[in-house]
């Protein structure tokens, strides 16, 4: 991991973490400015892919599937805007969802990690399963007042802490002779 | 390339174009040293780093691929490993950052390697290794660049191995598997590569890691689609590539020995090579990962000497020892190394080419 992603990582673990602690403190108010950082942050990521593809990628075979990553992000930005006009529990509903698809991800690199014999699996089935279980919780308790909310912000602390950890790890490389 | 190659075939190359025993092993030594000389061998010798030739799985785990980290990274790939074939190629498409990039693929024969092995030419027998290490390689490691970058280096799952059956042959696909601690299936063609990572600049686009060790391996035949090359496929034959490496070291060490020479490009010494070229094919296709046996037991027929194994600290025990440091071997190890990279650097940053410079924008103190 180089220093820019090293600083853009670390930036997005404190914001997580003090998403969580706003939405402990604050629970009517702070989903509706989680879901715009959310949609924001979708936005950037979005267009960085974006501008990649335009500069570089589309000269490499098999490029475009940078363009497909950019736009479906993008669009998953807008769509978040969207929802901002609608209730709560809709927004949460969302953010739930998100949360879901983090973690089911996870699992799912875990288990392919896990085929090629890869040592690091187990971390993000680990991760996986917490998100995908954090997301069950929500559901369960999305009728119980602040509850949920609170089930939501040990789910932001879970996943700032699970990036603080994957700057700490290596990345293990095949060496060239 | 495999160890073998570089110490055993370089010992039977250098023996072949007229060196003795003890001048064969000073020059195979050097060649292999290329693969184990890291910055962290050197600060345990209190040696100048920036003569460090390669850099092992941990020190790249390490490294941070910013602009410093990237520098660093390809003054050390591209100067021994992946010597660019055009610097001055005509791409046609792309912005400059692209260019630069695609302007570092490693091919044979290149202007760049006429000055390497000429680099070479009255220094030490060092000197000569490291020229022979780089001049290998440039077959093993052609149309891959020695610099992180996903648009140059990444390959898809249109990978084949073109594998003996019956009296012909058959297109298998190669299976690749990211598994730094795992070893390769030359049986079932598995190989373990790096990961694919969307980010252009990380280290699992350095060089052929996103193709595993197979374009190390002498006997393998293989079609691929290069992420530089438009969709058109290469079939990379490294039985013949190796064979035409092992004809041109012998040329160019018997180039570099002759006074008044001028080592000239696609110029292969296959007339001394003749009379072995059954056997050096044989030991080239043999299915080995290391291919150090048949090499071996050539090297040993043709001088008549026992060839020792490589030790990594077969130089480095004299250079601590002694109070005469530059006279050792690995002292002018040193030496060659530091010229060869900043050969390379100045000419990859004569050309234009800005992957070198600590700044962004092309200013400041290059690297």
């Amino acid at each position: 991991m180089n220093i820019r992603k090293t600083i853009i990582q670390s930036t997005l673990s404190v914001l997580i973490l003090l998403g969580a602690l706003t939405l402990a403190l604050f629970p009517d108010d702070a989903i509706e400015i989680i879901a715009t950082a959310l949609s924001l942050m979708l936005f950037i990521i979005g267009i960085r892919y974006l501008i990649y593809y335009f500069t570089m990628g589309r000269f490499m075979v098999g490029g475009r599937m940078i363009l497909y990553l950019g736009m479906i992000i993008l669009d998953l930005s807008i769509f978040s805007v969207t929802l901002l006009s609608k209730s709560d529990r809709f927004i949460l509903l969302y953010l739930i969802g998100v949360n879901a698809f983090y973690g089911a991800v996870q699992l799912l690199h875990a288990f392919q990690g896990r085929g090629y014999g890869g040592r690091e699996w187990r971390f993000k089935m680990i991760n996986g399963v917490i998100n995908l279980l954090i997301s069950v919780c929500c559901i369960i308790f999305i009728r119980s007042g602040n509850i949920v909310v609170y089930i939501f912000a040990a789910g932001l602390v879970h996943t700032a802490l699970v990036n603080i950890l994957s700057m700490l790890r290596k990345e293990g490389s095949a060496a060239i002779q | 390339m495999q160890m073998g190659f570089h110490y055993y075939a370089t010992y039977c190359a250098a023996y072949l174009s007229g060196y003795s025993h003890e001048e064969c092993l000073r020059i195979a030594y050097s060649a292999a040293l290329v693969d184990f000389c890291t910055e962290d061998f050197l600060e345990g010798l209190s040696a100048p780093t920036r003569a460090a030739t390669t850099q092992f799985q941990l020190e790249m785990a390490d490294m941070k691929t910013d602009r410093k980290g990237t520098v660093k990274i390809t003054e050390i790939w591209s100067s021994f490993h992946f010597l660019p074939g055009n610097l001055y190629a005509e791409v046609g498409r792309g912005g400059k950052k692209y260019q630069d990039k695609y302007r570092l693929i490693c091919d044979v024969n290149s202007d760049l390697l006429v000055k390497t092995v000429e680099l070479a030419r009255g220094e030490s027998l060092e000197a000569v290794g490291i020229a022979m290490h780089i001049l290998a390689d440039t077959w093993a490691h052609r149309y891959f660049a020695g610099t992180p970058s996903l648009v140059i280096n990444n390959t898809n799952y249109s990978f084949y191995e073109r594998v003996p059956e019956g009296d012909g042959y058959i297109d298998r696909q190669v299976v690749f598997r990211h598994n730094p601690s795992g070893k390769d299936d030359l049986e079932k063609s598995v190989y373990i590569n790096t990961i694919f990572y969307t980010s252009e600049s990380s280290i699992m686009n350095l060089g052929h890691g996103r193709a595993g060790h197979l374009p190390d391996y002498g006997f393998a035949v293989y079609r691929y689609l290069p992420a530089w090359g438009d969709y058109e496929e290469i079939l990379k034959n490294n039985p013949e590539d190796f064979y035409h490496a092992f004809c041109q070291m012998v040329y160019a060490l018997k180039n570099l020995k002759e006074p008044g020479q001028t080592f000239e490009k696609n110029v292969y010494d296959t007339e001394s090579v003749g009379p072995y070229e059954e056997r050096v094919r044989e030991i080239i296709t043999t299915r080995s990962l290391t291919a150090e046996e048949g090499w071996k037991v050539l090297g040993e027929e043709l001088s008549g000497e026992t060839i020792p194994d490589f030790s990594q600290s077969a130089w480095s025990d004299k250079y601590v020892m002694t109070g005469e440091k530059e006279s050792t071997e690995l002292a002018r190890f040193i030496r060659a190394a530091i010229r060869q990279k900043d050969m390379v650097s100045e000419e990859i940053t004569k050309s234009g080419n800005r992957i070198l410079m600590k700044s962004r924008w092309g200013r400041g103190k290059n690297a």
